[in-house]
């Protein structure tokens, strides 16, 4: 795990303080939000930026059955 | 009595078989003994109920739920009412509004009979629940109802109840479906309003029917279904007419099998199950075809729990603060995920989708009608193996659980788990069918052919 994201865990950790969140915590949640993290950077895939208000709604909505045909 | 599907129970009320108050005593009497005794019951509504059995008029009104008792996981808020969706924190409060889906039940004559046990806060798949009860699964105590609408799939396969809402946002119907052995519908995202049904993950919730029947469950499904203005989420696509294409068969229909992903690493046991199901639709007429999966259709489970953690923290994180310790460590856990999660990777992950589904859907339903999947790789697993907690290695042990329903959720797309009989451990196993947006008709029909088939829909616990 990044030397950054450990930082950052431990700083988010420690806003917890009331729950006595420490060293010993288990690090499950901390390797998941990394291994989730990672895998996105895996993806190949265009920027944001690129991509129009209600992409998915709109996929969604467009796959839908159009006629009789299609549908059951 | 309790052995008729709801539709037959229907049938049998109107023909005045029995009375309204008869099914609704008989009904109570069995969620008390056999519910109770299961840990299904969070509480009753015993005095309502049977004041409105007595009202309900069969004569008056056509609608074939009039008069039928219902019950529901307790995360659907009516007013005045308290729902604990399964936690600590939730178990005094009480709703200022009711739901859409409880609202469209009730206008059917619908009688809603008790709140079902669930996992905490709809953030589980197995059943456990580590501040309330945990369901058991009337096939065997001893083994994983499912979750989270544990109570549901197991009121409903233990028949105390006709029918049973659910949520499910990585697999929460179809899981405890396939586990109980009972038809859970997981319909596609925005098909049915949310207004007043506990959130956890506004991207992925879905709401759906628990049945014993494929005809009851798309009876169900077709009552709730549908835009509403209080959930501006809910789409304004047609409804379709599930119950008149349901005995259409499925000559000339084809059914797709992934390549890859979905029927890799599976148990023996379900593997088998998933090609006698290929070769039952083969032998009723319909096209076996092999699909390809989108290079990214792995990930979608990890990304599909990143969601999940995140929206699921935004909710809690008030709580998390301030009443941390009323939460199960698992609870607590995977809601931890989310606050480590930076908010630019959570839209990332929220952005990949509408490329992955229109790989998914050029690659499947350019060439088939739906895709098959198992629920589950394995058996229905015990609750000794699967009780983890929150011990170290417990997020990859949950995410593969959920590994072939939550890409689903993902994509938005209505998925049908489906009862496959018995395993050899005796607990039911299930598969599930995956459609095309707002196609839920589709799936009842596929699912119809099968049932009508097999007959898995009558098997009974005992």
């Amino acid at each position: 795990m990044s030397d950054d994201l450990n930082q950052r865990a431990t700083c988010w950790l420690k806003d917890f303080q009331n729950l006595n969140i420490g060293p010993d915590q288990n690090r499950d949640p901390v390797q998941a939000a990394y291994q989730g993290c990672r895998l996105l950077d895996a993806t190949d895939a265009p920027p944001l930026f690129e991509t129009a208000p209600g992409a998915f709604e709109k996929c969604l909505h467009d796959l839908a059955p159009k006629s009789e045909a299609d549908s059951a | 009595m309790h052995n008729l599907s709801l539709s037959e129970v229907s049938a049998a009320l109107r023909a005045k078989k029995f009375s309204g108050p008869e099914l609704m005593t008989n009904t109570l009497k069995r969620l008390n003994s056999i519910g109770r005794n299961l840990n299904l019951i969070v509480d009753m509504n015993e005095e309502d109920a049977l004041r409105q059995a007595k009202q309900a008029d069969p004569g008056k009104s056509r609608h074939p739920l009039n008069g039928i008792p219902l019950a529901h996981k307790d995360m659907f808020y009516r007013t005045g009412r308290i729902s604990a969706c399964g936690s600590k924190i939730l178990k005094t409060v009480k709703a200022t509004s009711t739901a859409t889906v409880l609202k469209r039940l009730d206008r059917a004559g619908a009688i809603d009979t008790a709140r079902l046990s669930m996992v905490e806060f709809a953030l589980g798949v197995t059943g456990h629940n580590d501040v309330a009860k945990t369901a058991h699964n009337p096939w065997h105590k001893d083994h994983i109802p499912g979750g989270s609408s544990s109570g549901s799939a197991a009121a409903v396969s233990a028949r105390v109840i006709y029918a049973a809402l659910g949520s499910d946002t990585g697999g929460s119907i179809r899981i405890p479906a396939c586990c109980t052995g009972v038809v859970g519908m997981k319909p596609t995202w925005g098909r049915v309003s949310r207004f007043a049904a506990m959130p956890l993950s506004a991207s992925l919730d879905t709401i759906g029917p628990l049945t014993r029947t494929v005809r009851d469950n798309a009876l169900v499904f077709e009552t709730i279904a549908g835009a509403d203005d209080n959930d501006p989420t809910s789409s304004r696509t047609p409804v379709p007419d599930c119950l008149s294409s349901l005995e259409n068969g499925v000559r000339g229909l084809k059914i797709g099998v992934p390549e890859s992903y979905f029927l890799h690493g599976l148990d023996r046991e379900i593997e088998n199950m998933i090609a006698h199901t290929l070769q039952i639709y083969q032998r009723l007429g319909a096209e076996i075809i092999h699909v390809e999966m989108p290079p990214d259709m792995a990930k979608t489970n990890a990304l599909n729990s990143l969601i999940i953690a995140t929206e699921g923290a935004a909710l809690h994180a008030k709580w998390m603060k301030t009443r941390g310790n009323d939460y199960g460590p698992q609870t607590f856990a995977r809601l931890l995920t989310g606050t480590l999660t930076p908010a630019t990777r959570y839209l990332e992950a929220l952005d990949l989708r509408h490329g992955i589904l229109a790989q998914f859907a050029d690659n499947v339903f350019s060439r088939v009608d739906a895709m098959i999947a198992p629920v589950l790789k394995t058996p229905t697993p015990t609750l000794k193996d699967t009780d983890f907690g929150d011990k170290p290695g417990f997020s990859d042990l949950v995410r593969d659980l959920g590994f072939a329903t939550r890409p689903f959720n993902y994509l938005g797309l209505p998925a049908l788990s489906m009862p496959a009989g018995l395993t050899e451990n005796g607990l039911p196993t299930g598969f599930q069918l995956i459609g095309r947006p707002f196609n839920e008709d589709m799936l009842y029909r596929m699912g119809r052919a099968y049932e009508r088939e097999t007959g898995y829909c009558d098997m009974d616990p005992g």
